[in-house]
């Protein structure tokens, strides 16, 4: 194995890594545009010069392979300067419209222009003019004269989609990125260019001009759109999530999301969300103390305890986080005995990419987390015929409805009491007796467990609407009312809550919820430590 | 066709063009043509190898390289098929000689492709003609078309077990093709642009197998190396650049043309071989190895043609295209030429170049038509050290090199002319011109 | 994870005969893609120019997305994306050439055809093409349109070879 010494200090590298990623290993970033973990290497925007001893001149750092005994300065006097005249070169026709550009914020023209370059400008001849606000497709808007060629975007169809769909025209300086004529940018990946793009070539039709990124909030979070579990990095602002971009995770989606997932965010204010508790009086929906619905609830489930619990209902959705769907177990079945617990499946076309068959983010949490019908019990698939033949009495909606399944939705018109704890307005809350006002997933914190079976964080990013609130916190509540021992109080944090449910979901064994990072874990890889502890 | 050719006799190269027929396969015949072949058929691959090595075959494209080390750098038993590129590309301004080869004497190229393919162990050869070379491309696959018929090409190669196939390949009108990856990418059938190294072709090239690149002429003193011996070769020419060389002379000559000449020829006897200086002028410059290179003084042509005394001089052998300029000539009009050649001819990969070649032309462009201003000559030569080119580890190829030497030299050896510029105005002739 | 998508079988548009020599061209390749720029250049002198349709044709002929096509096209200076003149005349205006004349030679002939460099003239005979050195410097000033080639031209000589171009 190599040993190369980079700014002094040394390192053992495996072979083949390149003076770039040992320099990365050891936490020194050296400048670059074209390089990308997860591409092929370009070596064109010549920005990651470093000076090599005993070789000519200044190399790029992004192809050169370690050698052993190499001995490299990244920030040495030839280094900087090199760099600084590549930064040069790079701004004479740039548009510099940085007061109009999305970019601005976190674009590597201006990190790198502010570290290296010279603050004032030598170039006094005309300016090469290229096309501006180019439609690649109805996500992708592309500005060619912000562009620096760098590929990264053109690599990206060729080895990560495939398709191949973009590419450079012309040579030299009047280079500019295209589709083919005609054609626009298709797929469900092609928003991943946007992220990749260290300039502001490529923009997001969807979040341009709405924000400034230095006005967001950005977190760390997760996707829910599917079973793959992205990791995401959540911008927000005035409470409302205004863009999703995905964060680098190597054990799940690396560095790329999926265009469904990425648009599928919506405002915590929209009017379909449930803001208030409700009671059905009289035959009809109004607004209720919340205090008095849950007290309805917690009602409804002592008399379905006293009966056994074969009459109760509970629907848990698989969208919940796993904390969520283990509460909803120790009330519903726990407590109130219920056998007939399953959550509902969600079926997506794959694309043989990253988003997968099944379109809930965490029904291997669910499935952990017990919510299945027991012996003697019926699933989401006998509720109909257990509703028609009025053995169902009872039945709680937590986090789902039944709107896309018609049938189901009819015979709840025979349950004398459903409850539904949810975010979103539907015709099923239409037919509860009581509603209480949920939360989506930017708005909790707690882990799901993706198709894998890797446990991660999601967190709490925006606020819900009105009274609304997240899932678990009502859970706690009514495990509170009903007086269910050995449950967090509802007052617990998130790490508690975790706690407590690591103690009795298999596979969460010696895990915390700090200790999942923002990595995750993988179901069961701490069983070990847990056997110590 | 213009050009007194020096006396045949003297020739090696193009012995026989312009006297009797040496293009049809019974013409090349007459001149020894495929003993070469021959004789690398009946030696081991690395024999052949060997003795280009020993002759010392310069490369002929312009850089110089030994093609025999070359040949050596294919690794051995990698599994992968082993190709050959010759590189007729031939788009170095000022250079016409490889044009010679394939239009007059095609049978020696293809020859010289053979023998390459022998020593290296490639079954597939490719010769990359450029598209603006129409008649050399009819006269190529004419010529093939004998080398088949005759079995001098294909399977059982003169009843030996060698089997080779040649195409020609033809381009598309793009200068950076004939840099040896930008010529391997436009091949695959892609844009032509060269590649980052390492891979180095002979490890990784065409479709990543190992591949050679050789130019033209190389591959022609190939053919001559292994037909007369490498002793022979070496008896002429200098020890840095054995052999012959195919000097292409324009410009302001009396009689441009191709002059066939050891390497020990100066610089001042190929400018006489073409007549000297035209119109009875007095020479002022000369570019000796196509436009690419730095530019040398009236002063500095006592200077061999090789590749290690034209170095020494402060200029490069290159492509033996040598461009003479008299004392009439702008220099800066000459150099604004040039730097929009290069500006047209970037690919536009790597920063430097694609940005850098555009910033070179405008300047000159101002200088020379009178916007010029304080500042600009020394902004010109500053400009021209921050592109740097490959030589400084800053480009991914020599295509920035190629605009900043001539930049460099023609303001280090013109500098009045440029003040002149700027200070008047503009150029004095053009000037002159528009009052006249 | 795979990408998403995947080449569709190549098929070959062209007309016989033209179809058959194309084949025998990709023949000579071990990977089809190779073939492109003989290809190209082979269409362009049956078609007179590589169109759109074109461009999407010789994707899939080739097996290779559309789009590399069109970047491949759009890098050449000898390929011409619309409609030229009967005749593409190439001027070369390179040192050699322009040491020798070149820039009166392309001024004559922008006055003789009444179109500035680069344009078609009125009926369509020639386009006048600016071109780079052709390699050509033992006559320059020189031009070239297909196989034949002028050189040693002044004013004079080059407005003569125009007559040449019907």
């Amino acid at each position: 194995m190599p040993r190369v010494t980079i700014d002094g200090r040394e390192v053992e590298v495996p072979p083949g890594t390149t003076v770039l990623e040992a320099a990365r290993g050891l936490g020194k970033d050296v400048p670059h545009y074209c390089w990308h973990p997860g591409l092929s290497v370009a070596g064109n925007c010549r920005i990651c010069l470093v000076e090599v001893q005993g070789m000519r001149g200044t190399q790029i750092s992004c192809n050169l392979p370690c050698a052993d005994g190499m001995v490299v300065q990244t920030g040495s006097e030839a280094a900087r300067r090199a760099r600084a005249d590549v930064m040069e070169l790079l701004l004479i026709n740039h548009p510099l419209d940085c007061p109009i550009c999305d970019q601005a914020g976190e674009c590597k023209l201006q990190e790198y222009s502010f570290e290296l370059g010279a603050g004032a400008s030598r170039f006094d001849v005309p300016k090469n003019h290229k096309r501006k606000r180019v439609e690649f497709s109805d996500r992708v808007v592309f500005d060619a004269e912000r562009c620096i060629v760098c590929t990264r975007c053109v690599r990206f169809t060729q080895e990560i989609t495939g398709n191949g769909e973009l590419t450079v025209v012309a040579r030299g300086d009047r280079c500019e990125i295209d589709t083919a004529p005609g054609k626009t940018m298709t797929g469900n990946y092609q928003m991943n260019v946007i992220d990749i793009c260290p300039v502001g070539a490529l923009t997001s039709a969807d979040f341009r001009f709405r924000s400034r990124v230095w006005f967001m909030e950005q977190k760390r979070t997760v996707c829910s759109s599917c079973s793959r579990g992205c990791n995401v990095l959540a911008g927000t602002r005035w409470n409302r999530v205004l863009r999703l971009v995905p964060a680098e995770n190597l054990h799940v989606n690396r560095w790329w999301m999926c265009d469904r997932g990425r648009l599928e965010i919506r405002d915590p204010a929209a009017p379909d969300r449930l803001a208030s508790a409700r009671l059905l009086r009289d035959g009809r929906p109004a607004d209720a103390d919340a205090g008095e619905v849950l007290a309805a609830v917690a009602g409804a489930l002592r008399d379905a305890k006293a009966e056994g619990g074969a009459g109760l209902f509970g629907l848990v959705s698989a969208r919940l986080t796993t904390e969520e769907c283990w509460l909803a177990r120790r009330l519903l079945r726990g407590f109130a005995g219920s056998p007939n617990l399953d959550w509902k499946p969600r079926a997506l076309e794959a694309d043989g990419f990253l988003m997968t068959a099944d379109g809930n983010p965490n029904a291997a949490g669910a499935r952990a987390a017990g919510i299945a019908p027991s012996a003697g019990g019926f699933g989401l698939d006998g509720f109909r015929a257990a509703a028609e033949s009025g053995r169902v009495r009872w039945a709680v909606l937590v986090g789902e409805d039944l709107d896309d399944r018609p049938e189901d939705l009819a015979v709840l018109g025979r349950i004398p009491f459903v409850a539904l704890i949810g975010a979103r307005e539907s015709a099923t809350a239409g037919r509860a007796v009581a509603v209480l006002p949920g939360a989506t997933w930017a708005e909790k914190d707690g882990t799901l467990v993706n198709g894998e079976g890797r446990v991660q964080r999601v967190r709490a990013v925006v606020r819900g609407p009105g009274a609304a609130r997240p899932e678990s916190r009502i859970l706690l509540d009514l495990l509170a009312a009903v007086g269910a021992p050995g449950v967090p109080a509802p007052g617990a944090s998130a790490g508690a809550v975790f706690k407590a449910m690591a103690a009795e979901v298999p596979g969460f064994e010696g895990m915390t919820l700090a200790g999942l990072g923002d990595l995750g874990l993988p179901l069961g890889s701490r069983a070990a430590a847990g056997a110590k502890a | 066709m213009t050009g007194l050719p020096v006396p045949p006799e003297h020739r090696v190269l193009l012995e026989g063009v312009g006297v009797r027929d040496v293009k049809s396969l019974a013409g090349y015949r007459t001149r020894r043509g495929y003993e070469g072949l021959a004789r690398a058929l009946k030696m081991a691959p690395a024999e052949v190898t060997a003795e280009v090595a020993r002759a010392n075959v310069r490369g002929r494209g312009g850089a110089g390289f030994p093609a025999g080390r070359k040949w050596g750098f294919v690794p051995k038993g990698s599994g992968k098929p082993v190709y050959l590129a010759c590189n007729a590309d031939e788009s170095e301004p000022g250079t016409f000689k490889d044009r010679q080869i394939m239009e007059l004497v095609p049978h020696l190229l293809i020859e010289g492709c053979l023998v390459a393919c022998r020593a290296i162990g490639a079954k597939v050869g490719y010769i990359y003609v450029r598209g603006e070379y129409p008649l050399s491309i009819r006269v190529l696959e004419e010529a093939l078309e004998e080398a088949r018929a005759a079995n001098l090409v294909g399977k059982g190669i003169l009843g030996s077990d060698f089997d080779c196939d040649l195409w020609v390949h033809t381009g598309a009108g793009a200068y950076i093709c004939g840099e040896e990856t930008g010529l391997l990418s436009s091949l695959e059938g892609g844009r032509g642009y060269p590649r980052i190294k390492p891979p180095f072709p002979a490890i990784e090239g065409l479709w990543r197998c190992p591949t050679i690149i050789n130019n033209v002429e190389t591959l022609a003193c190939a053919a001559v190396v292994l037909r007369d011996g490498a002793d022979a070769f070496l008896k002429m020419g200098t020890p840095d650049t054995p052999g012959t060389r195919i000097y292409g002379v324009s410009g302001h000559v009396e009689r441009p043309g191709w002059f066939e000449f050891e390497t020990s020829v100066t610089l001042r006897q190929l400018i006489a071989a073409a007549g000297g200086v035209w119109k009875g002028r007095a020479l002022k410059a000369v570019i000796p190895g196509g436009s690419s290179v730095p530019v040398l003084g009236a002063r500095e042509i006592d200077v061999a043609c090789d590749f290690g005394s034209v170095a020494k001089a402060g200029s490069l052998m290159g492509s033996a295209g040598v461009i003479v300029m008299d004392e009439t000539t702008c220099m800066v009009d000459a150099l604004l030429n040039l730097m929009e050649f290069y500006h047209h001819e970037s690919c536009g990969q790597c920063t430097p170049c694609r940005e850098g070649t555009g910033w070179l032309a405008k300047l000159v462009r101002r200088i020379e038509e009178g916007g010029g201003r304080p500042g600009d000559v020394d902004l010109l030569a500053s400009v021209a050290e921050a592109v740097g080119g490959a030589a400084a580890g800053k480009t991914i190829c020599f295509l920035a090199d190629s605009a900043v030497m001539p930049t460099r030299s023609f303001v280090q050896k013109f500098r009045p002319e440029f003040e002149a510029h700027v200070a008047g105005g503009g150029c004095p002739s053009r000037k002159a011109a528009v009052h006249a | 994870m795979r990408p998403v998508n995947e080449a569709a079988a190549p098929r070959n548009p062209f007309p016989a005969p033209l179809g058959a020599e194309l084949d025998r061209v990709v023949a000579r390749y071990p990977q089809r893609a190779a073939a492109m720029l003989p290809v190209l250049s082979r269409l362009q002198a049956e078609r007179g120019f590589l169109s759109e349709s074109t461009v999407e044709e010789v994707a899939g002929y080739l097996g290779v997305p559309a789009a590399h096509v069109h970047g491949v096209v759009s890098f050449y200076s000898m390929y011409d994306r619309e409609k030229v003149g009967r005749h593409k005349l190439y001027v070369c205006r390179t040192l050699s050439c322009r040491l020798r004349g070149a820039e009166e030679v392309m001024g004559a002939l922008e006055e003789a055809l009444g179109v500035e460099r680069g344009g078609t003239s009125a009926d369509g005979r020639v386009t006048l093409v600016p071109f780079e050195c052709l390699g050509l410097c033992e006559m320059a000033p020189c031009a070239i349109a297909g196989e034949r080639r002028w050189g040693n031209l002044d004013p004079a000589k080059a407005r003569g070879m125009l007559g040449d171009l019907r």
